[in-house]
């Protein structure tokens, strides 16, 4: 049952990955003469405090992001699933930004944000009060990312919550109504612990989704100011495209999916699969 | 029973206030979007910034049409998407009811093989998969949208999760009576999986609507054009056309919007755990 | 389930079936279909298309299919093709895409005289399609970075701008009226700069300096010294807008919206601020000397790929449409400057006097530019940095000695090797 997943996988990502390998024992620019030059790009890499630099960053963004992306949807999910009033609608609404595509994410937020040209800015001179000068600052360049992709990410994770929720059965409800368990406790008691599964997964998909944060990156900061949200999916893009060396960049993303897939498997044992426990 | 979870709870004034706020939050810049496909350039980075357009003429939305075959991109898209969904669905649920339910040699190694790639950064590896498609022939083809990106890893473990937490028993006590595995699967399992179902249906219609790496590696020819790939073209090296592009992302949010509509009530009637156990 | 999958299967079969039979049916045909890989900023996508069309009227046997491709991409795409053995006739290409990708081009010295045909562009651009010796692309047209001002702002602050080539105002004397028209008009900002590489050189020429030369890394020297620190104590003074270096802020918008007054950047504005600018006067003058004069030449070309089997035909495309007649045309209805020295004066349908200051600044720039952006790949070796480092240097994360020292160290490392 999971061969033709398994196949079309094998074909179209296994092989490239293979050629990638390959790629990153060699001196390329995308054009012209491949160089093998051994372990020479992992040597670089070692002493590059730039890569390093860049996947410290990241982690940092995804530590600091992971407690928002996971408690919000979960919080919108779990009112959301309940008999509520205008539920459609605040399901739409928080969706919605799921369905934009990057390419005007961008100037919507540099509308809002923007140094001189935004709103906030202006509303704030209007007011005689100080420039509010939040992307010309490391920490909140650093914090509008974080807030964008709350935004962006808040409706896909709560749809999976939803999903999630909705399979819980509701006897154990029942039951808890029964007796006079309040909804705090049927939350942490019930909801919960059945959702472990669903969790983890979430934990899992929003890691990796903040390790590979790019393309809202690129719209709104592009890296700045300097490189201070530059994080290492944009490193590895610069190397390849900009700098033009795809071996070394073959190197970059190796080591880094290396790093990534290792954390997943010591959280994959330490989960148990996200499996649910058997009382 | 129903009349019971109907009742299981009122929510308090405060959470309505809190997700009030946020909707306000989170619709402010869709609003200014919406609002913005309808301005002119010079409007558009007027200073100080207007949220309002002077007027709701539908220009841009015309010009939009008159500069782009669209009805040609909008038609790729719909079928990449699609079919691409429905595969999508197939094989993901096969796949993850099998890694949820069955233990067969390695599975959990092919599991996490699986998810690892999840990490692996596609553009880096561009030139490899082009090499690939052009093997296989999917070069230049709707078919190179529609099959690689189908088989996602993310469709697996989705699914794989939510199995999870389908009590076993009711595949044991079918067992008892007799039923066949497939007949299991079948009658019991993907009935129950109608939920997860829409869920994977709404994230693989939105991702391939909205893919523009695959299409920059597959596609040649202008009239094989997807929309996003249509819409990047109009940020040029020096100017962008954003009356064209604020427009037509509008207008390409429309389906996804319908998608959602359709599949989000599926999420939640999707379970009827209460039915099986009878 | 299983109606599922025997409903999606045989649609696929079919849809396999349907491209199958589309993509058989080409080679049968006697035309020869040339891919020509395109992007659009302006109108010159349609302009080229009419040329197109007037050289498939006279050449029935060729057929020119014109590609968009979104300009981000376009090296991906060009590399991912020639890789791929799927590599396009024609390719429009930058200085910038042609360091990564010349090696896939067609020497087109290879199928004409190269130096008569280099002798009929404007020396200052050799560099650009002119590689190892090889004829690797032919110039369509050039754009050239010059100082756009607001002339309202300007005239309220009493400053007046050189009248003309023999009065060029000094970086001194430019720095007073800045601060003049800022303090006139209640600016927060005087000046916004694009970006701090392609832009920010033209003041480092001017300066004396350059990003490298042939000894390597040339930032280090006391005139690029000079240049950066003086454009850093304009920032801390508040004369140039930092905004565009730090957050990206399009430096286009800042002067549209009278939040500076006046901008450095280049002949693609012209189109864009005729139609959209419509609150105040602007014009364009001549930028400041300090050591001499400079602009920086940039531009577009068309080059011919290796492997599309259409070598001589797409060659001989790019010499027709590149000719006088056509680059007259081709350059005056998408408002950009002629590459060709017997194109010099054309007649524009409004900027005229513009582009004429324009093509002044372009006659006298420093030959560093062409070394700068037009050496094999180094423009690659220190624009990344640049973009980087300049906010840190704004911020004083870093020293001007750490910057020198980075980014010089690329340059060298790239044109000696070490």
């Amino acid at each position: 049952m999971v061969l033709p997943n398994f196949l079309i996988f094998l074909v179209f990502i296994i092989i490239p990955f293979f050629y990638g390998t390959i790629i990153s024992f060699a001196d390329w620019k995308g054009i012209g003469k491949i160089n093998f030059i051994g372990l020479g790009n992992y040597f670089e890499l070692f002493s590059d405090s730039g890569f390093w630099d860049s996947l410290l960053r990241t982690t940092k963004f995804a530590l600091c992001s992971l407690p928002f992306i996971i408690i919000l949807p979960l919080f919108f999910a779990v009112m959301l699933t309940k008999n509520l009033k205008g539920k459609y609608i605040f399901r739409t609404i928080f969706y919605w930004p799921s369905m934009i595509s990057y390419i005007v994410v961008g100037i919507a937020f540099r509308f809002i944000f923007g140094d001189s040209t935004g709103v906030i800015n202006y509303l704030l001179q209007l007011f005689g009060l100080p420039k509010f000068s939040v992307m010309t600052n490391t920490t909140g360049a650093f914090w509008i990312l974080i807030l964008a992709n709350l935004w962006f990410s808040t409706g896909s994770t709560m749809v999976i919550f939803m999903s999630g929720i909705t399979n819980i059965s509701p006897t154990y409800y029942e039951a808890a109504e029964v007796d006079g368990a309040t909804s705090r406790q049927q939350f942490f008691k019930i909801t919960l612990p059945l959702l472990k599964p669903t969790l983890f997964l979430v934990l899992i998909l929003s890691l990796i989704g903040l390790f590979k944060a790019y393309g809202m990156v690129m719209q709104l900061t592009s890296g700045g100011p300097g490189d201070a949200t530059k994080f290492v999916v944009q490193n590895i893009y610069d190397t390849a495209f900009k700098r033009f060396r795809l071996g070394y960049a073959s190197a970059q993303s190796l080591v880094t999916t290396l790093i990534l897939a290792i954390l997943t498997i010591l959280q994959f044992k330490a989960n148990k699969g996200g499996e649910v426990n058997d009382k | 029973m129903t009349n019971k979870i109907k009742k299981r709870k009122k929510v308090s004034v405060f959470a309505y206030l809190v997700l009030i706020a946020f909707s306000v939050l989170f619709l402010f810049p869709i609003t200014w979007l919406i609002l913005s496909s309808f301005k002119g350039y010079i409007e558009l980075f007027k200073y100080p910034p207007t949220l309002l357009p002077e007027s709701f003429s539908p220009v841009n939305y015309i010009d939009a049409f008159e500069k782009g075959n669209w009805l040609r991109y909008f038609g790729n898209t719909t079928i990449v998407t699609v079919f691409s969904t429905i595969l999508c669905v197939s094989i993901s649920v096969m796949g993850g009811y099998a890694f949820a339910k069955y233990k067969f040699k390695g599975d959990n190694f092919l599991f996490l093989v699986f998810i690892s790639t999840l990490m692996l950064p596609l553009e880096v590896l561009m030139i490899p998969i082009f090499l690939v498609i052009k093997k296989v022939g999917f070069y230049d083809s709707l078919l190179g949208l529609i099959i690689p990106p189908a088989a996602t890893p993310f469709g697996i473990f989705l699914v794989r999760q939510y199995y999870l937490s389908v009590p076993s028993e009711y595949m044991d006590s079918a067992r008892i009576d007799g039923a066949s595995e497939f007949r299991i699967f079948r009658s019991i399992m993907l009935p129950a999986g109608k939920s997860v179902m829409s869920c994977l249906a709404i994230f693989s219609a939105l991702w391939r609507w909205n893919d523009y790496l695959w299409p920059l590696l597959v596609i040649r020819n202008t009239d094989k054009y997807t929309v996003q790939i249509a819409l990047s073209n109009f940020s040029g090296q020096y100017n962008v056309d954003w009356q064209t592009i604020l427009a037509m992302s509008v207008v390409t949010m429309v389906p996804m919007l319908i998608v959602f509509l359709i599949f989000q009530k599926q999420i939640i009637n999707g379970m009827s755990m209460a039915g099986l156990k009878e | 389930m299983k109606k599922l999958i025997a409903t999606s299967l045989i649609i696929l079969l079919a849809l396999g079936l349907v491209f199958a039979n589309g993509s058989a049916e080409t080679s049968k045909e006697k035309v020869k279909t040339l891919d020509m890989f395109w992007w659009s900023d302006g109108n010159e996508g349609k302009v080229m298309q009419s040329l197109i069309d007037e050289y498939e009227s006279m050449h029935p046997e060729i057929n020119i299919n014109m590609i968009e491709i979104p300009f981000n991409d376009m090296s991906n795409k060009i590399m991912m093709s020639v890789a791929g053995g799927e590599a396009p006739a024609i390719t429009r290409t930058t200085e910038g895409i042609s360091n990564s990708c010349y090696e896939a081009f067609v020497d087109i010295g290879q199928y004409t005289d190269a130096d008569a045909l280099i002798a009929q562009f404007i020396p200052s651009i050799e560099s650009y399609y002119v590689k190892n010796g090889k004829v690797i692309s032919i110039p369509s047209d050039v754009t050239a970075n010059g100082l756009i001002y607001n002339k309202t702002m300007f005239d309220k602050a009493g400053v007046e701008v050189p009248t003309g080539p023999d009065d060029i105002w000094t970086w001194d004397e430019f720095e007073v009226a800045l601060k003049k028209v800022k303090e006139a008009n209640g600016l927060e900002y005087a000046m916004a700069i694009d970006n701090a590489t392609h832009r920010w050189a033209t003041m480092l020429y001017e300066f004396g300096g350059s990003f490298a030369n042939e000894n390597g890394g040339n930032l280090g020297s006391p005139e690029s010294r000079d240049c950066i620190e003086t454009t850093l104590r304009l920032f801390k003074e508040k004369v140039i807008n930092p905004s565009p270096w730090i957050t990206f802020e399009d430096a286009g918008i800042l002067f549209r919206g009278g939040l500076v007054a006046c901008q450095l950047s280049g002949t693609w504005e012209m189109q864009n601020y005729n139609a959209n600018i419509k609150d105040f006067e602007w014009g364009v003058t001549y930028m400041p000397k300090k050591v001499m004069r400079s602009s920086v030449p940039g531009g577009k070309q068309l080059a011919a790929v290796q492997g599309s089997g259409l070598e001589k035909e797409a060659v001989e495309f790019i010499l027709w449409v590149t000719d006088k007649e056509q680059s007259k045309r081709y350059c005056e209805e998408s408002m950009f400057v002629s590459p060709r020295l017997d194109c010099a004066s054309l007649d524009y349908a409004f900027c005229s006097d513009y582009f004429a200051v324009f093509a002044n600044e372009l006659a006298n720039t420093s030959s560093a530019a062409a070394f700068d952006w037009g050496y094999p790949g180094l423009s690659a070796a220190f624009a990344v940095d640049a973009t980087y480092d300049w906010p840190k240097l704004i911020s004083g994360e870093m020293s001007v000695d750490e910057f020198i020292t980075k980014i010089d160290g690329n340059s060298t490392k790239h044109i000696l090797g070490k």
